[in-house]
Order: structure tokens, then sequence, then C-alpha cells
């Protein structure tokens, strides 16, 4: 066939063929290239990803104690069982085998398994948690033969007191969907969000760092080996102590419980430290158990929390808003002192009423105070009095001093939800109520009705204020720890030292003198109280129930009854605590209000916690550091 | 023409054959088996159980095998090619009939304790009885497609049976094969070019309507391995990983990841390169593509130092079957062809290839050891070879 002198056809063809498969081998040259130089980072990667299974570890969330060291919120041992849908056989017949041997409810298998069966597959899903040693080594016999079960043991937040510190503290609850995308790592079961409270505003510093089991598995999910990885260890949330007084906040917690034929009142309690601001009681009650939510709150548990007439889920101490009524007459009288419009001694006759052009202002007492001076007129809570001081200093100048007490001001205590409210001046009413200011709300905020509103840690503020002879107290719930701010000086509040003393004088009546609307005795031996009442309408009375008689409070409605309201501060002549106190609706504040903030400040006084040494995280690493002298422990043979 | 001494007596010394055996091509497919041999060690955790052993003695064995086949007279080969291509049809045509379902596949005969597998088989005697064919039909009319048209009912009739089983893999190779062989023959390239366009044709029509679920998922997922990735594109996904992460050097000897933890499918038999190319890289992989391009590179020199057609279309039939086994596997780990399931010739486990292909490689040899031999007259064929 080599006619032409060249290769003959076959060897033609065989070199032709042979080019053609050298070019494929060039193929998968360049595409081992391609894999191998250009897209390895990529596979490697992915190979780690197959490699490697990243088990949550979770971290241990910070503890929150009192000021002395007692425990508030903790975490306990918790025995639980969970299973990974990704390593089980049979998802119905595991759970309902584990059903069988830990005896759970048939509603609480079903609800397991629905969990489950939508929960990641490579994420565990809880079955059954709290068990105890005996469920829980029963269920680690049984739970070699079912692939996927895992026995675990865990930690649990627990909350000793339950009710008394639950707006406080708030409460973790499971992660929504909400949590999950702002952290992934919130899905796994033993990880709890902070859902309220301080809980919810420090969640970054007490749930500290979640470590991770970094598992060898094969293809079959089989593990091969634990890496060990230090970086991966969990890091344990910081500790928080708070200013409060376990003991002093269970006192106020219980002045609204039924106690003998009293019934459980709705209300709260703050008790603070006039000088350092820190809040040694802050309750509102009726409260709700923050344990309940931990596990998941059943629906009715919730629905019943939720639809109370009372609020058990509301923190009224920071969040609820009242007319502070007659606790704000010690405003009115230090703003017409400043103002210069009356001095100590003028005396207003009170008529039972006070006539603003045709229009009628009643005063609490029907038939009058008669001449009443201002000592008298804080004494006997005149409201005739202060309708005449409002009248004269007008609503700006009065604004301007109860911005100086603390109304309409948002104190950060390291907790959501606290309320601002506001302080009503004419251009707030301009804006809000798109009408000017009037001489009527004069008198009606003179006597803390009206437009004015504040919460009772406000109240409480204002009267630390009052009690410190004009400092600016700023209050504080965290001592130690995430959120906590640290002590600075209070400045001193524009005004008259001697005007505060004529207040001072005023609140000792109320609680001491003969005719005092919230007189009673602390029962301490030579301690006296200073206080003031405050009873808050909060319906209109109208003109034909005037005639009628006033309806007494107990004849109506709950919603409709007035407001108890009681601030006071103790020792009278060298103040260190003070109190304010909310009886929503409980009608007058001497005899609902007044009797209770009592109760509280006497236990306070008898504490006298301030003056005892308070409890802190940071001495235990004090200890473990080493001697003075600086030889090593344990070095006697050198 | 050369003329040895022992030759021109008429009588060849066995010794004098082995002295003409290529052991360049010998020592490049000890140097493949010897590199399978230590993969399949580490593939078992450092262990000569159940792999390495075994491939190591299987090489000896077939090594002995090939240096018989080598060695007897080509006349021999030229008369067992037709016996050989019709008992092997026969057994086909068996598997249809009796065969066993192994895997959604009949491939398998049961004679007894011997399982045979008679696709496998054909390769060999396909190339045989074409090179025995094309020995006989030399003229210089080969352009046209009347030459062929015997061989291309000898290709085609058992590609169709082994299609039938189904096994799709070994009848492309199969028809792969034959064809190559007739291209060499002398076929016009424009009759090539037409039937490749109508195998297209044919591919797509039985993609849509003869093949197997399993079949269209391996090419569906070969077309997008992320289709599926935990089921049909697994094995693709896995061993791009495995390939991917080896880089330039490899992660070390028994260090692959993908390879170790069962990543890798399979990865004693068809995904031993991937696992190779995992653990030794990229420079671990050209070296091993190296090794088989100088086998092949000996089949072509062998195929075309030859002088008679018999030889010559044995050494390139096994050197093409050679090509077509390493091309689809390594295409097929590196994600370029679909999951066809066929293993890499001394490399991966796996006795019948090995067996089938060094029986081969010793027609090959045998083409090396007889390229002198005048084949023609004094046979059944009386065409002068030019």
């Amino acid at each position: 066939m080599s006619q032409n002198g060249g290769p003959d056809l076959f060897s033609r063809r065989a070199m032709i063929l042979s080019s053609l498969g050298g070019l494929y081998f060039a193929v998968l040259g360049l595409r081992m290239a391609q894999l191998q130089i250009f897209e390895n980072e990529e596979f490697r990667l992915e190979a780690a990803e197959n490699q490697f299974n990243l088990l949550v570890n979770p971290a241990s969330r910070g503890p929150v104690y009192d000021r002395f060291g007692v425990p508030l919120a903790v975490n306990r041992r918790d025995f639980r069982v969970s299973v990974m849908r990704e390593d089980v056989d049979d998802l119905p017949t595991t759970i309902k085998a584990l059903a069988s041997i830990l005896r759970l409810p048939p509603e609480k298998a079903e609800e397991s398994l629905n969990e489950a069966k939508i929960s990641p597959r490579f994420m565990p899903s809880m079955v059954a948690e709290n068990l105890s040693w005996e469920e829980y080594s029963r269920v680690s016999v049984y739970a070699a033969s079912f692939p996927g079960v895992r026995c675990e043991m865990g930690e649990a937040r627990n909350y000793p007191l339950a009710e008394s510190m639950a707006h406080v503290l708030g409460y973790v609850a499971k992660a929504n969907d909400k949590d999950v995308a702002a952290d992934p790592q919130a899905r796994h079961p033993g990880i709890r969000v902070g859902k309220e409270g301080i809980e919810k505003s420090q969640e970054k510093g007490l749930k500290g760092v979640h470590g991770a089991t970094k598992l060898e598995v094969n293809a079959h999910g089989r593990v091969i080996r634990e890496v060990v990885d230090p970086r991966l260890n969990p890091k344990s949330g910081t500790p928080i102590v708070l200013t409060i007084d376990a003991e002093i906040q269970q006192v106020a917690y219980d002045q609204f419980q039924a106690k003998d034929k009293r019934p459980a009142e709705a209300g709260s309690a703050v008790v603070m430290d006039i000088h350092t601001g820190e809040l040694l009681a802050l309750v509102s009650a009726p409260s709700f158990d923050p344990n309940k939510f931990v596990d998941g709150i059943s629906r009715t548990d919730f629905n019943e929390y939720n639809n109370a007439e009372m609020r058990p889920l509301y923190h009224k101490a920071v969040r609820g808003i009242y007319p502070p009524g007659s606790t704000y007459k010690m405003v009115t009288a230090l703003a017409a002192l400043e103002a210069g419009i009356t001095d100590p001694e003028e005396t207003v006759n009170c008529p039972g009423f006070y006539m603003l052009g045709n229009h009628r202002f009643h005063c609490h007492a029907r038939r009058g105070h008669g001449s009443v001076n201002l000592h008298t007129a804080i004494k006997v809570s005149c409201d005739v009095y202060f309708y005449e001081m409002g009248r004269r200093i007008g609503g700006d100048k009065m604004a301007q001093v109860a911005r100086e007490f603390g109304f309409g001001q948002r104190f950060d205590l390291g907790i959501p939800g606290i309320a601002a409210s506001h302080v009503p001046d004419n251009a707030w009413k301009v804006k809000n109520r798109g009408k000017p200011w009037q001489v009527y709300d004069s008198l009606n905020v003179a006597i803390g009705q009206g437009l004015i509103a504040a919460t009772p840690l406000q109240l409480a503020v204002m009267t630390a204020r009052i009690a410190s002879e004009g400092k600016a107290v700023v209050p504080r719930l965290i001592r130690e720890g995430p959120g906590a701010t640290p002590f600075t000086p209070f400045k001193q509040l524009p005004f008259n030292y001697q005007h505060m003393h004529l207040v001072h004088e005023g609140m000792i009546a109320v609680s001491n003198e003969a005719g005092g609307t919230g007189r009673g005795d602390l029962g301490i031996e030579g301690v006296r109280m200073a206080g003031k009442t405050g009873t808050a309408q909060v319906r209109r009375i109208t003109m034909a129930e005037r005639r009628t008689g006033v309806r007494s409070n107990a004849s109506l409605p709950w919603r409709q009854r007035d407001h108890a309201l009681f601030v006071c501060y103790a020792p009278a002549e060298a103040p260190k605590y003070c109190c304010a106190l909310v009886v929503d609706h409980g009608g007058g504040g001497g005899a609902a209000a007044a009797p209770r903030a009592r109760e509280i400040m006497r236990a306070t006084l008898l504490k006298d916690p301030s003056s005892k040494p308070a409890f802190t995280t940071r001495a235990k690493t004090a200890d473990l550091a080493p001697p003075a002298d600086g030889t090593p422990p344990g070095d006697g043979k050198a | 023409m050369t003329f040895l001494p022992d030759m021109e007596s008429g009588r060849d010394s066995f010794f004098g054959k082995l002295r003409r055996i290529e052991w360049g091509l010998v020592f490049v497919m000890a140097m493949i088996s010897v590199v399978g041999t230590i993969l399949l060690f580490g593939a078992a955790g450092a262990s000569w159980e159940p792999w390495a052993g075994d491939h190591i003695i299987r090489f000896c064995i077939v090594t002995c095998l090939m240096l018989v086949v080598a060695t007897v007279d080509v006349r021999i080969w030229y008369h067992l090619a037709y016996p050989a291509y019709i008992g092997v049809f026969i057994l086909l045509i068996a598997v249809e009939l009796f065969g066993k379902v192994a895997l959604g596949a009949q491939r398998w005969l049961e004679v007894g304790p011997i399982r045979l597998q008679p696709s496998e088989f054909m390769k060999i005697a396909l190339i045989l009885a074409l090179a025995r064919y094309y020995q006989d039909a030399e003229s210089d009319r080969m352009w046209t497609i009347r030459a062929h048209a015997i061989p291309l009912v000898m290709l085609a009739a058992p590609a169709a049976l082994i299609t039938l089983q189904p096994d799709l893999g070994t009848a492309i190779m199969v028809a792969g094969v034959g064809a190559t062989m007739v291209i060499l023959a002398g076929l016009s390239w424009w009759y090539v070019v037409a039937a490749a366009g109508s195998v297209a044709t044919f591919a797509l029509a039985a993609f849509f309507f003869f093949m197997a679920e399993f079949q269209k998922n391996r090419i569906l997922t070969f077309l997008d391995p992320s289709r599926d990735p935990l089921g049909t594109g697994y094995h693709i996904t896995q061993s791009k990983i495995a390939i991917g992460s080896g880089g330039l050097f490899g992660v070390g000897y028994m260090q692959g990841t993908q390879s170790q933890l069962d990543f890798l499918p399979e990865r004693h038999t068809d995904f031993v390169f991937a696992m190779l190319l995992e653990e030794f890289g990229m420079v671990g992989g050209l070296f091993v593509l190296a090794l088989y391009l100088a086998a092949m590179a000996f089949g072509i020199y062998i195929s075309i130092g030859c002088r008679h057609r018999f030889g010559k279309f044995l050494a390139a039939g096994v050197t093409m079957l050679l090509f077509i086994y390493v091309g689809i596997n390594a295409g097929m780990i590196m994600g370029l062809m679909p999951v066809v399931g066929e293993p890499l010739p001394f490399l991966s486990y796996g006795g019948s290839v090995m067996l089938s292909l060094m029986f081969g490689l010793g027609l090959v040899q045998n083409a090396k050891v007889f390229r002198d031999k005048t084949l023609g007259s004094g046979f059944k064929s009386s065409k002068r070879v030019r």
C-alpha cells in the first residue's frame, strides 16, 4: 500500500487515531489540573465538611445572683434524651419505644414526634427532658439498640425564687425562628435564649461562647474519633450580680399576696438605696413562674397568664404608667417654693372645693381642710392648696421641676421595656392633644392627675432625689457583670436646701403627725419614716355622682377603682432607703399602699443591706492568686 | 526482511521467542500493577487482605498466562479466531436465556462453581475475529462500505446482545474496539463521520425509548451531578471532592479522608484512580497516566512494526481496548463521562478484566514475537501480502 513512498494506510490511520487518543489524554490532564489545582481550595473545604461533624457544645449560661450571692438564676443538671433524625432508622417506632420506656403521655410523645419530623437531619431533637437519674439510666441501657437516640447530661436554667424575681430576671426559652436566624447555634435543644428581663437584655454576656465537639465521621455517619481542639471549648457566660436583695424582694412581693382576709392585689414596689441608687427590690405583682417557660410553656398556662385581668406577665414597676396622684404634690410644693410664688407660712382656705371660673374642682375632703399652709397641705394632702399653687406656677414651670426629679426619663437598668412616660407642658399638649395648655391642666397636674403620668420606678427616683436633699439619684440594677454601670457620684439638683427641708417636714408629718394621711409606726425604736400617700383616680366622677355621693371603690368594677400609691423614705432624719409602692386599683393610698410600704421599709431597715459587704464573683479569682511571697505552692522540696 | 536464524530453520526455540517479547511493555504493566497493589494495600487500611495480596498474585499469574499466549504460534491464534468468536457469541445468547440477574443486569452464566461473564471474553474474541477477517480480506477497495459489511455485523451483533443485558459500558467498548479496527482497515472517513452522526442520533433515541431507568439516571446525573447529590450523583460528587482535595502532591498515602472514611464509593475498584489522585495528587495521577500512555505506545509500535495484518490488527485492537478502559474510567471519575462502572485495568481490584486484558496483551506480544512470520500462503486465504 505504500506506493506513494509514505507510510501505508494502516500506519497512517493508526497515527491519526493515536493522536486523537493523545488529545483525549491531554483533556484528562487539563481536567485534573482544573480539579486539583484551580478548584483545590473549594474541594478541600468540601472534604473537610465531609470529614467532620461539628456538634454544638452549649456553653454554661452565666448565673445571676442577688447582692449577697443568693442564686436567682442558675443552671441545674438536666438529663435528657434526644433523637438525631439522620441516624434514626424508623422515627415513629423509635419515639414510641422511648415513650414507653419513659412512660411519657401519648400527647407528649406525639408532640416530640412532630417536632423531630421537622427538625434538621443533623440536629438533635428533644424527646424528654428533666429526667430523673433512674429514668435516665433506664433509657441509656436501651439507647444502644436504637440508633440515633442520644442520652446526654446538660444544663437547664432554673429560677429558685420563681415568681418574686420573674419580671427582673425574665426567662429563657427555646429559640424561635427569629432567634435561629440571628444565631443558628440557638437551634440546639440544649440552648435557651433569653426572652425577657435580664436574660434578654444581657443575653450576649450571659450565654458565653458556645463550643463545639469536632467529630471525625465516615460516610455512614459513624464517629471515628473526637478531635480535641481547645479553641472549640465552650466559654461559660459571665455571672451577673444584681443590686437586688432577694430577701427584701420577697418581702415586697409578699405584700401583694393574699394574706388572712386580705385578697391578693396587683401592683408594684420599688426599694432603693438613695445614696447609691441601687435597687434593693423591684417587684411587680401578680407574677408568673419563669421556670414554666424554660421547657416550653403549655398553651393553657400561657393563656392563663396572658388573659388574666391583673396582667401577671407585665412588668408594672418599670412599664406601668400611672397618674402619680398626691405623691406628685412634693414636686408641686417645691416648684411653688422655687418659683417664689408662696412662702411656707402662707395659708390657703380649703372649703372642700376650688372654683376656676364656674367650674368646681373638688378636694378629697368633701368638707374641706379649712386654712392650710404648706406643711399641713402636704400632711393632709389638701388638693385645694395645690390647685392654687398649680394655678400660680403654671404648667411649664412645674414641668421643669418634674424633669429634675426624673419624670419623663427612661432609666436604663439593663432590662428591656422600661417606659419613659412623659412630662406634660404646653409644647407636649400641643403636640399630643392638639390644644394649648389651659389653667385647668395646671390644676390637675398640680395634684398628680390629668396629663401627668409616671412609672413606679420614676416615683422611687423622685423620692430618692427628695430624700437625698436634691441629689440626681440614678437607679441601678446590675452591680457586676454584663450590663453593669459603674457608680458615678450624683450631681446636685439646683434646689434650695431649705425648700427641700420644708418638703421633708411635710412628709414626716404624713407618717407621724396626727391627721397625717399615711400615719403609722414603723415599729423600730427611734426610727421614723417620711412618706406621702396618693390616691389616683382612673375614672371621671360626674357632677350627678357628686350630688348623690361618690361611689365607694368597693362597689366599682376592679378596673375602675382608684390606684393606691405611697412613696416614703427612712430614717426620716438621716435618709438611707426609699420605697415607692403602687397597688393597682387598690383604693386609698393611706389604707392600701402605706401599710404595705411600711412593712417593706421595716424589713429593709432591719436588714440594712447597704451596710453589709456585697457579694462579688471576682473574689474567687483573688483566692486563686499565688501567695504574696511568690513561692509557688508545692515547691517545698527545692 | 529480517531473517532470524532459528526462524529460517523453521524451528523457533521457546527462549528465542521469550527474547523477542517486548519486555518494556511487561515492565510498564508491572509498574501499574504495583501501584495498584500499593493503593489497594492502603485502601484496606494497611492490609494485604482482602485486596492487595490477591491483586499482586493475580498479576503474577496472568503475566505467566500472557507469556504463554505470546509464545503460542500465531497460526494457532489465527485458526482459533473464528471458533472463539462463535463460541463466545453462543455464550452471550445463553446469558440472555439463562443468565443470572445481578445489579439489575444479566451478565453472568453459572456453570457449576464457575461464573462466566461472556461479554468480557467478547472483547478479545471480536478483536481476534476481526483481525483474522482483515488478514484474509485485503483488497484495494477497502474504502467501500461493502468491504466491511461482515465485520460490521460481527461487531454489531454482540454489541446489541450486550446492550440487552443491559450493560451499556461493555457494549460501547465492544463496538468501539470493533469500529476502530474497521477504521484502521481503511473505511472511508466519510462513512466514519456519517456513522458517528447516526450513532449520536441513535443514542438520543435510545435514551428516550430503550434505556433502563438506572441508565437514564446515570446520564442525567453525569450532566448535572448536583441533581441528586445523595442519590445517583453521590458517587461522582464524592469522587470529585476526593480528586479536588488532593491538589498537586496529594494529601499523603493512606491520609485521604475521602477514601479512608468511605465517602469515596468503590475505592478499590471503579474509583481507585480517584483515591490515587486524592492521596498522591496530580503528580501521582500524571505518573500513572504516563504509564498507560507508555503501554499504548508500545502497542501501536508493535502494531505498526508487525509484518502481517493479523498481528497488526490484534495489537491495534487490544491497544484500543486498553485506551477505552482508561479513557472511560478516568473520564468518569473526573466527571467528564457518565458513571458506567468500568474499572481501570491493573489498578482496580478485579480478576476478570485483568485476565482478559492480559490475554489481549499476550496477543500484542505475540504480534511482536511473530512479527516476521508470513501469514497467507499455505493458509486458507491465498491472497498475497503486498
